[in-house]
């Protein structure tokens, strides 16, 4: 088989996702009041409703409307006001009532979109001439991704295959049920047919995820299964406006199985029609563990599932009110808090996009520097932080303290995290220390090694980090008259390099620095020796 | 005619009814003449008029706030279930058996 790359220089894939998005967050489930818990005891949270008992009648859960608005509303949807619940019938133990309440031809959510940034080695798989827009730092692009639709239905329950081969159900000797999951708020995101790279795939789902995590109406688990994806892949020939056969691609349960999974599948259906034959309309499921898709059933018809009306739920007609009220809801998304930390801070595109992608960085980092605002002079206070309103003048200060506690957020607090598999709220870091530790090493009163010395006493014991630098008397020499005896010292001591360095040895300046910085046990400001060094051999 | 015998044979298959041969014949007739009892509402000028086809008139939005009620107990959940197994229902092969 060929490789992707090669693939695409001659066929375009299209590409079109279909995203289940558990409401995890929400209390209990969403057509009756049993609570929602993933790994409770199995069939504790079930009643008449969930069971799909006779005579059970289901009521929503307003705050899963509420959900589904706001995350309509984030992806630039259009809000239908009126639409119902429909009965999606189909006999199969996992839904025992055997129908699943879901959305018919009118969604809550509908004709959104987002913008998709594509970066990186990958950004040169899409064919560019045509939907996109160069981004302005020149490494890659942006393209618009159409939503087709968000509808609301429920979750089915969990079942277990025993006996026969490994877990199938094919051989099974008997199943087991646990309905807790039954009936669950599941909100189901589909997009048009507009992604055309594994990489754009990829990275839609993630932005989806960051934005709903944003919203907080999931905690968007795919390992966990609280987000699961779908994909829908064709090919067409560079160029063709026609579309071809489509697959749909099943199992996709991580970002990485989603961008192989879809890798596979564009050289496998490219070999198919290099091969003169024709790519079969089926569904296929994807085998990390052996690298290729298998068929699953081959689609003759669309299925009937004898969609009609559920003539137990009343039909919505959303008010002005409610929609307004949701609307009030929206927080800052990531795509504007990316945008805020490049103008607001100047942070390197990079920073900015892991910061705003991690809601309790983001917050973090906002009221570090909220703090900074709050307690230092007027070149602070006047530079507009953390509103985001934009407009007013950045201080040079802030913009080199926000570097520094954007470094220190995404390198030093990052790994502590992991190493300890630790989230922020479990440390004592708060953003008043970790801002003035931001300082300390912007202000050229520690090194950056100081710096991480105080950073891991700090977010340890919660001390702050000025008690930390003079409790351990760990503090960067910086004063000049000091440092120049060190300086004539060590000139002392090696004649012939200074006389090297003069004859045009140059390299040698940071032998110098080190002697020095040896000399005072690593507590001089390199950068500073690095000036006294060249100004005293200038002399 | 409205509906053929295929598809009549198609609505049998989907709502589990097993028909035979002339059972299939006659329920055409009289689902094609159901149908023809409608005939009337083609008459009407509909152009605007929104489908009424929802059961609930008069009810929308409906809705119940987000709040925990405990439902069955484990056993209770379980206490009319075939079979059961460590706290979940047991049921016979889904694919390729015998079927209860």
């Amino acid at each position: 088989m060929k490789e992707l790359k090669a693939v695409l220089a001659n066929w375009e894939a299209v590409i079109g996702l279909e995203v289940h998005t558990e409401l995890t967050t929400l209390q209990t489930k969403m057509f009756c009041s049993c609570k929602i818990e993933y790994g409770a005891a199995p069939n504790t949270h079930v009643c008449p409703v969930c069971l799909g008992m006779p005579g059970a009648l289901p009521q929503p859960n307003k705050a899963a409307i509420q959900s589904i608005v706001l995350a309509g509303l984030a992806t630039n949807c259009q809000i239908q006001r009126r639409s119902m619940f429909y009965r999606k019938n189909y006999f199969y133990p996992d839904m025992s009532k055997n129908f699943q309440t879901t959305q018919g031809p009118v969604a809550f959510c509908m004709y959104g979109g987002i913008d998709l940034e594509v970066t990186g080695a990958a950004a040169c798989e899409r064919d560019q001439r045509q939907g996109t827009r160069p981004l302005a730092s020149g490494d890659g692009y942006v393209t618009p991704i159409g939503i087709q639709r968000i509808h609301m239905e429920e979750d089915a329950g969990k079942m277990v295959h025993v006996g026969g081969e490994s877990g199938r159900i094919t051989g099974a000797d008997y199943s087991l049920l646990d309905y807790n999951r039954c009936g669950t708020p599941l909100i189901e995101l589909v997009t048009k047919p507009d992604l055309r790279t594994p990489e754009e795939a990829r990275l839609f789902l993630q932005e989806l995820r960051q934005i709903f995590l944003a919203l907080r109406i999931s905690d968007c688990s795919m390992e966990q299964g609280s987000l699961r994806c779908d994909g829908n892949i064709s090919l067409r020939r560079r160029g063709s406006e026609q579309l071809g056969a489509k697959t749909e691609l099943k199992n996709m349960n991580s970002f990485k199985n989603l961008h192989d999974g879809l890798a596979y599948e564009i050289c496998r259906q490219a070999k198919v029609l290099e091969s003169g034959e024709r790519v079969l309309q089926e569904t296929r499921h994807w085998e990390p563990s052996a690298r290729r898709t298998v068929s699953m059933r081959i689609k003759e018809t669309a299925d009937d599932y004898r969609l009609f009306p559920e003539p137990d739920l009343a039909p919505y007609d959303l008010s002005d009110e409610f929609v307004a009220s949701v609307r009030a809801m929206l927080p800052e998304l990531p795509a504007a808090r990316r945008t805020r930390y490049l103008s607001d801070y100047e942070l390197p595109a990079a920073d900015a996009r892991l910061l705003a992608a991690d809601n309790d960085l983001a917050a973090f980092f906002d009221s570090a520097l909220l703090a900074a605002s709050a307690n230092t002079d007027g070149d602070l206070s006047a530079s507009g932080l953390g509103g985001g309103k934009g407009g007013q003048a950045k201080s040079v200060r802030l913009v080199t303290l926000a570097k520094q506690l954007a470094n220190l957020l995404l390198n030093d607090t990052q790994a502590y995290l992991n190493v300890h598999n630790f989230k922020l709220v479990d440390t004592s870091l708060t953003p008043e220390h970790l801002v003035q530790l931001a300082a300390l090493v912007a202000d050229g009163e520690l090194s950056s090694k100081q710096g991480k010395e105080v950073f891991a006493q700090t977010i340890k014991e919660g001390t702050s980090p000025r008690d930390t630098v003079n409790h351990l008397g760990i503090k960067q020499l910086s004063d000049t008259d000091a440092l120049q005896a060190v300086v004539n010292d060590v000139l002392a001591r090696f004649p012939d390099k200074v006389q090297q360095y003069r004859a045009g040895k140059t390299g040698l300046l940071g032998f110098f620095v080190g002697q020095a910085m040896q000399a005072t046990t690593g507590q001089a400001n390199p950068q500073l020796l690095n000036e006294m060094f060249m100004q005293t051999l200038a002399e | 005619m409205y509906l053929s015998e295929n598809e009549v044979r198609d609505i049998a298959t989907y709502t589990r009814i097993r028909l035979n041969k002339d059972a299939v014949r006659e329920m055409t007739v009289y689902l094609n003449e159901v149908l023809d009892g409608l005939k009337p509402i083609t008459q009407y000028q509909l152009e605007g008029v929104e489908p009424t086809f929802h059961p609930i008139a008069g009810l929308v939005n409906v809705m119940r706030d987000d709040v925990i009620h405990p439902g069955f107990s484990q056993a209770e959940a379980l206490a009319n279930a075939p079979d059961e197994q460590e706290g979940q229902f047991r049921i016979t092969p889904i694919l390729g058996g015998e079927g209860v």
